[in-house]
């Protein structure tokens, strides 16, 4: 029962209907008897009324003889349903008594006036006519009122019951429609609350309450799944970022043990109460222990070299007393390979909450490296601090940040007055412009500097330093700094001023000899460049039999192609031109515009082709024709397939077909042999083309852009006859690399190198020449190898110095590496030598190239 | 009824000295005896014998003629008349007579009215003859 009124939302419906049913109660116990109350008033108010009426009736009848009206009343009265009887009651004046003048109905007057008020209700109006006085009685049946209020009352008896149920049932609907609702949210509301969102709860248009709760609660809803969403995302957000934090974790360990193993760093941590200490791996491949090393204590201080070892275990107990951290450097040897190694500890105490303490942890890093440097920086400090020349180091803006005693006492100056001057203070009106001049642009290049110069001391003394300053480059090839070491030839200088005081004596008396001398000198200059011609004309030389090769073969080709398209032309003119018409004519020349023959098609392919082509014209013509194998021959040798039915057909249709077939053949050679002969032309004149590149005289004074690949390729063609008859050629530099540059001299310096390279090679069983290019950093290397014998170390620094050969048995003049390097020199370029492995690279490095 | 209708002669009431004069428009006699006149004022019949309603019209009381018609017919004073009546009309057995204030008015009401009878005066003038109703003794 419960769980019936639960169902039927008890709370909901029963206030309301309870409250209703005890209206309705009441409303029954009310309403009727007020309604009985108020009908029996108003039937009293009636009766009294119509008693009073009759009376007014009787009056009037009897002034006015108004009978009619009377007879009216009358009726009236008598017309209600409760009338009993109404009566003429007059007084007797004798006895004072009433009696009953005339009753209508026609009632007995003693029932009349004896008035029983439980079957009647009586009321009584007086009147006063002419000789006639009395009253009114009238009466009503109380029977029959108390049936008309039955009657009245009986319609509120059935109805409000009926109310009263059809207000429940209402309100039972009522509070359905609002429970119903509000139960599909409880339901939904806990299928949420159970985090199932897919329940529907849809929005409705209903403009009350529960529609209001409805569509705020689908609002909700929908605002619980946005946040859930929302949550969603953001955990996942949250996931990735935990990822993405713990790859960058991991990356960091992972970089941080390669910092580790770079810094050749180890973390340990030492326990005091089980006397062992964990390291890592880092650490142990540092320490070089072994499988059965005891990481204790003991074990630690026995890594210690053996004269430090107690000093070193003083220092930690002290500090461990102390409460102070570890730094110290000592020396260890390795028990794995018996290395000592410097290393750098760090440590300090690690204490619980309580504080006490539990373990020592630090680092410990090889800093052998870096010791060993130390040390050699230290020696080279005592070295420039004691050495007996001046030595300067400057900034990258020329400004001295230290020199050394021997300056100081040089110049007079004190330390603190140089530091922050430039070198510029020491020079002085003597000083030679052209030499300062000098080193300010060798400097700017960042290139070494070497001469002699004049300067002058605090107080005025004058003193010659043969002046070496290298520009120091730190690891990323950057300017840091200059370091200048100056040698302190005053003394040397004097003797010379002596001595060419002396020649200025002897001057006079050699005046004719050193006019000879100059003139000698003269000579050997103009020998000198005669020689540098006689280089080039030397290779010039060299390869003019490679040039003759280049250019008769091409001139054979012409000559032969030119016979050949004579002897065709001739038999042309002689046969097949009068046999042919002028249509004919002109279809050969347009068929051999489109279609040029195969001259050196033959054997096999050739028979095959006759044959297909055959079988084709059999198929076509079959015994129509006799000639079928000859026009078969000739179409395969015009190179018309057998598929071209079109096309044999066309020439078939002619009764001349094999002259026309011929004629096709023979202008199709002759285009043929023309081409052979452009193509010689076209070789013939890059031979000449490259030769007189390679040979102008005249220099070219203005630096333009050149490419690198055309330019070398240009000497390989001049060398391409020796290169092609013993040599195997690997040319892979990059065609877009282009420098700025002289382009003869840059011909000089190719040619020179592999004129060198087929020289080194000749004789050899592997003669392999690689020329190719490498870009790296704002760079080009051109590599110029070949696989030659090797040049001999000793010599290696000298084969760039003019007049050095070592082919004096073949006339090499000892200029061509020395003109390779003048060019570089002049282009900026860098020259390497490598000769090793039985390679021998030279490698050209230009710098800022441009990429087209 | 009937049979008084048949068989009535008309006679002068006038002739007869009577203190008053019955008139009666198309009541289906001109003459008849006074018992049966006096009946027919004393509201015996509501319906003469070919349908029509029975009106009485007599003279109010006051008026000429009133106190000698109640005389005459009713043998008693005109006051009685009234209460005759009114005991009458209370209990619907009659329907209630016409009173008019004079003789020209009874004797115009009568001759508009058919089935009306009525009473006036001796001294009434210019009473249509056919109105004229005789009564005997």
């Amino acid at each position: 029962m419960k769980s019936l009124f639960q169902k039927i939302s008890f709370r909901i419906w029963l206030p309301f209907a309870s409250a209703l049913a005890l209206l309705m109660i009441l409303a029954l116990w009310y309403y009727p008897n007020q309604q009985e109350r108020l009908f029996r008033e108003n039937k009293e108010n009636q009766l009294r009324e119509l008693a009073k009426t009759v009376a007014l009736g009787v009056e009037l009848s009897l002034k006015s003889n108004d009978f009619e009206g009377l007879k009216k009343t009358v009726d009236f009265v008598s017309g209600t349903a409760e009338f009993e009887f109404v009566a003429i009651l007059v007084n007797d004046s004798a006895t004072n008594k009433k009696s009953v003048f005339i009753s209508y109905p026609e009632t007995s007057a003693d029932s009349i006036l004896a008035r029983n008020e439980e079957l009647h209700v009586y009321e009584s109006y007086p009147f006063n006519a002419p000789d006639f006085k009395g009253e009114i009685l009238i009466a009503s049946s109380k029977q029959r009122i108390n049936q008309l209020v039955s009657d009245l009352n009986r319609p509120i008896y059935i109805f409000l019951p009926f109310v009263l149920l059809i207000s429940l049932i209402l309100f039972f609907a009522l509070a359905r429609r609002i429970s119903q609702p509000i139960e599909k949210l409880t339901k939904a509301a806990k299928e949420l609350e159970g985090e199932n969102y897919d329940v529907v709860i849809e929005k409705t248009t209903q403009q009350d309450e529960i529609g209001e709760l409805r569509n705020a609660f689908s609002s909700l809803k929908d605002s619980l799944v946005e946040q859930r969403e929302r949550n969603r995302q953001l955990t996942l957000g949250l996931e990735d970022e935990i990822k993405a934090r713990t790859a960058d974790l991991q990356d960091a360990q992972v970089k941080l043990l390669e910092a580790q193993k770079v810094a050749k760093i180890g973390h340990y941590e030492y326990f005091f109460k089980t006397d062992q200490w964990e390291s890592s791996n880092e650490l142990n491949d540092i320490l070089g222990v072994v499988p059965d090393f005891e990481f204790t204590l003991a074990g630690w201080n026995d890594l210690v070299i053996e004269e430090d070892r107690e000093y070193m275990m003083n220092y930690y107990l002290d500090l461990l007393a102390q409460k102070k951290p570890f730094q110290h450097d000592y020396r260890i040897k390795r028990p794995k390979d018996g290395q000592i190694r410097w290393i750098s500890g760090l440590g300090q105490i690690k204490s619980d909450a309580d504080g006490s303490p539990i373990s020592f942890a630090g680092t410990m890093q090889d800093i052998t490296e870096r010791k060993l440097a130390e040390e050699e920086i230290k020696r080279l400090s005592l070295v420039a601090r004691y050495t007996s020349n001046c030595v300067v180091i400057t900034d990258v803006n020329r400004r001295i940040t230290w020199v050394n005693d021997s300056l100081v006492q040089l110049s007079g100056y004190s330390f603190d007055e140089i530091v922050g001057n430039t070198p510029k203070m020491f020079q002085f009106e003597k000083t030679d412009p052209q030499t300062k001049q000098y080193i300010k642009e060798r400097l700017e290049r960042h290139e070494t500097v070497n001469t002699e110069i004049l300067n002058r001391g605090k107080h005025g003394n004058e003193y010659w330093l043969d002046l070496n300053i290298v520009p120091i480059l730190n690891e990323k090839n950057q300017l840091s700094g200059y370091i200048a070491v100056e040698a302190d030839i005053t003394e040397r200088k004097n003797a010379n001023e002596a001595l060419r005081k002396s020649q200025e004596q002897l001057k006079k008396i050699n005046e004719t000899l050193e006019q000879k001398v100059l003139e000698n000198t003269k000579k050997n200059l103009d020998l000198s460049k005669s020689i540098v011609e006689q280089e080039k004309l030397a290779t010039i030389g060299e390869i003019s039999a490679g040039i003759a090769h280049d250019l008769n073969t091409p001139l054979g080709a012409i000559k032969v192609g030119t016979e050949s398209v004579m002897f065709t032309f001739e038999g042309l003119m002689q046969n097949l031109v009068a046999k042919c018409t002028d249509e004919q004519r002109l279809y050969a020349l347009e068929f051999a515009k489109t279609r040029k023959v195969e001259i050196y098609v033959g054997g096999l392919q050739l028979i095959r082709e006759r044959k297909e082509m055959s079988i084709a014209l059999e198929r076509l013509y079959g015994a129509a024709r006799t000639d079928l194998n000859s026009i078969a021959e000739h179409l395969v040798k015009c190179r018309i397939s057998s598929d071209e039915t079109e096309v044999i057909e066309k020439i078939l249709s002619y009764d001349n077909a094999i002259d026309l077939l011929e004629l096709i053949y023979n202008v199709q050679i002759i285009g043929n042999l023309l081409d052979t002969i452009k193509t010689s032309v076209d070789k013939a004149s890059k031979v000449v083309k490259d030769i007189r590149s390679f040979i102008k005289t005249e220099t070219s004074i203005d630096r333009s852009r050149i490419n690198l690949h055309d330019n070398i390729q240009t000497v390989l063609s001049i060398f391409n006859y020796e290169l092609k008859r013993n040599v195997q050629l690997v040319f892979d530099v990059d065609q877009r690399i282009q420098i700025d540059g002289y382009d003869i001299k840059l011909f000089q310096l190719w040619s020179n190198l592999i004129k060198n390279a087929i020289d080194a090679m000749d004789g050899h069983d592997e003669r392999k020449l690689v020329v190719r290019s490498e870009l790296h950093d704002r760079m080009v290397d051109i590599i110029v190898e070949n696989t030659g014998p090797e040049i001999p170390h000793d010599i290696v620094d000298k084969i760039f110095k003019k007049f050095f050969t070592t082919k004096q048995a073949k006339g090499g003049t000892g200029l061509g590496l020395s003109i390779v390097k003048n060019v570089a020199d002049e282009h900026g370029a860098k020259i390497q030598v490598k000769s090793a492995n039985g390679r021998t690279r030279f490698t050209i490095t230009f710098r800022d190239p441009y990429l087209m | 009824m009937i049979s008084l209708l048949i068989g009535v002669n008309v006679h002068s009431v006038k002739a007869q000295s009577n203190p008053v004069q019955v008139i009666g428009n198309q009541v289906g006699f001109s003459s008849n005896n006074l018992k049966e006149i006096k009946q027919i004022f004393r509201g015996k019949y509501s319906r003469w014998p070919d349908g029509k309603s029975v009106t009485i019209v007599l003279p109010a009381p006051k008026t000429n003629g009133a106190d000698a018609m109640a005389e005459f017919i009713y043998e008693s004073t005109m006051s009685a008349v009234q209460k005759y009546w009114l005991s009458l009309v209370f209990q619907g057995r009659a329907s209630p007579p016409v009173f008019l204030d004079d003789d020209t008015d009874i004797i115009n009401y009568i001759r508009k009215t058919p089935g009306a009878i009525g009473v006036v005066s001796n001294s009434a003038q210019n009473i249509p003859k056919e109105l004229l109703i005789s009564v005997s003794r």
